[in-house]
């Protein structure tokens, strides 16, 4: 079952009331899979924010369907299972850690209460910041904004849980500690979908990737496939007359050759190694090619 | 409807609102009016308790105009522009909860703050050894039923302009509506059609604030007929009401970007 369907999704706004509008999102269909932690890539005004915004109802579509967990449209009993952080968010600055964390469990159904409060240090435990409950949020760092995020995202345990680029701005402390709490509630079976620009971190905590370029969908599907493709060269070391010998190969059909052609000649095959591409790469490569078809 | 989500967002709204220091400044000058409506008292001899009760009444209203329109134009659109709305709105509660919720929070915060003035005055007049007057407090009512229609018309013009933009819309309509009888009054009297018109028109789109000043009658120490106050009560209803569908109509077609 898919935690996320979106069909044919178009949204344009103008920035500024006389302005001509502007398309943001083009026609976009996907699909996030259950269970899974999703990364949504793309570059600064690709979209990513538009489209998540409009998955939750805060942007309306011009056109398009979206449905949550198989065949169910936004409601509040579905936003209830949704958990979210947006993208530099900025909390009440009034409030202490611990009362923010209430007033959005009550307004997730949740009642005040002795588990509540429990359940407030537990979360304050694991986003590490046990130490500043009773701190208000404007005596909070970047970094402590952004967790205290986290933690209202998932306060009412949802099933899928949508960040958009949690780890913008953040040391790389900050962007360790986020990973490592994303990695933590994906171990849960939740549903994690996030939007990022940080190759580097989507590579190392996503099972699958959309790529989104001005507002149009360039990939969908699991991390794997996406690397094999740029993976195009492959290091065949083989033995010939008692010679050691390496060959740097550019795809699979120069390797099988020369694998035939090795054989042959009785050469003794020692190993085949595939240089491991990087999403950096693949994500350039797409890029390139969307440009060359564009 | 989701009571629940309404109340958490009113509890929230007042105390995003009482923990804002505008707030102690806006209460302290009022104190200050209020405590120079003793010394306005002094210079008559004879109308020294009604001096003191219109002045200091006039202090309590400035207040809650000051407070419904300067925080009220502020009240979604702060929201709008830090985005703490983002995930507001994401949780399991509609626009128009949420729109009445702001709503309820900020009319308690003065209610509250109108009360709190109000026994600031009453104590006043206690020094000077006045008489409890009763239809002060149909003063107070008016003041709150009038930040009712305020507030709530302050909230439908934030949700698309800036709040400059906003407080200068309402303090149009706050003026025209205190003037409201007057133009009423000119206009009918006057040979142009156009003038006519555009005062008969005029009192279907700003509501007559003159409605809800019970002042004069305060300081008369009259009573308010029962027509008049129930009058008075269910057009503050209406107008509110109309202003409010209007905020959350308007809402729910608004991008939260």
């Amino acid at each position: 079952m898919s935690a996320i369907t979106i069909n044919s999704l178009h949204k344009s706004y103008r920035s500024e009331f006389w302005l001509k509008k502007i398309k943001a999102i083009e026609d976009l269909s996907l699909e996030v899979e259950s269970g899974k932690v999703t990364g949504f890539l793309g570059a600064n005004g690709a979209g990513k924010s538009t489209t998540i915004k409009c998955l939750l109802g805060l942007l309306l579509p011009d056109s398009g369907d979206i449905r949550f967990f198989g065949d169910q449209k936004l409601s509040p009993e579905v936003k209830s299972k949704i958990g979210f952080l947006p993208e530099r968010p900025f909390f009440y600055e009034y409030l202490q850690g611990d009362e923010f964390l209430s007033f959005y469990a009550n307004l997730s159904g949740m009642k005040s209460g002795k588990s509540l409060n429990k359940k407030i240090e537990e979360l304050l435990e694991l986003v590490g910041l046990s130490h500043a409950g009773d701190k208000k949020l404007r005596e909070y760092s970047k970094g402590m904004l952004q967790r205290i995020g986290i933690a209202q995202a998932i306060i009412h345990d949802p099933d899928l849980i949508i960040f958009d680029e949690p780890m913008s701005g953040l040391d790389p402390d900050g962007r360790f500690e986020v990973n490592q709490i994303i990695q933590r509630i994906a171990e849960q079976g939740k549903t994690v979908f996030f939007s990022s620009h940080l190759l580097h971190d989507v590579e190392k905590i996503s099972e699958n990737i959309i790529i989104l370029k001005k507002g149009v969908l360039k990939y969908q599907g699991a991390l794997g496939p996406l690397l094999e493709d740029v993976s195009s060269k492959f290091q065949l070391t083989y033995v010939e007359s008692g010679q050691k010998n390496n060959l740097l190969l550019e795809d699979m059909e120069s390797l099988q050759s020369e694998i035939d052609s090795l054989r042959k000649r009785d050469a003794q095959i020692i190993d085949i190694t595939q240089a491991q591409a990087s999403l950096e790469q693949a994500y350039v490569k797409l890029n390139q090619q969307s440009d060359g078809a564009l | 409807m989701n009571l629940q989500s309404v109340i958490t967002i009113s509890k929230n709204s007042f105390k995003e609102i009482i923990r804002d220091r505008i707030l102690y400044g806006l209460l302290l000058f009022s104190v200050f009016i209020i405590g120079l409506s003793r010394a306005m008292g002094g210079l008559s001899f004879a109308e020294q308790e009604r001096i003191v009760v219109d002045f200091g009444l006039a202090g309590v209203h400035i207040s809650v105009v000051i407070l419904s329109i300067f925080i009220g134009s502020t009240l979604v659109s702060k929201e709008l522009d830090k985005r703490t709305i983002l995930t507001l709105l994401t949780r399991p509660i509609g626009r128009a909860e949420y729109i009445l919720g702001k709503f309820f929070g900020f009319i308690a915060v003065i209610a509250l703050l109108a009360s709190l003035l109000f026994l600031v005055l009453f104590l006043v007049l206690s020094l000077m050894q006045v008489e409890f007057n009763l239809s002060m407090l149909f003063a107070l009512h008016g003041f709150i039923l009038e930040a009712l229609v305020l507030v709530s018309l302050t909230i439908a013009f934030g949700i698309y302009s800036k709040p400059t933009l906003s407080v200068s819309f309402v303090l149009g309509v706050f003026l025209i509506g205190h003037w409201l009888e007057s133009l009423n009054y000119f206009s009918s009297a006057s040979d142009s059609v156009a003038f006519r018109t555009f005062g008969k028109m005029i009192n279907y789109f700003v509501p007559n604030l003159e409605m809800w000043n019970w002042k004069a009658q305060a300081v008369n120490r009259e009573m308010v007929a029962t027509a008049e106050f129930g009058n008075a009560n269910l057009n503050a209803l209406a107008w509110t009401g109309l202003f409010l569908t209007i905020s959350i109509i308007l809402f729910k077609r608004k991008d939260c970007a």
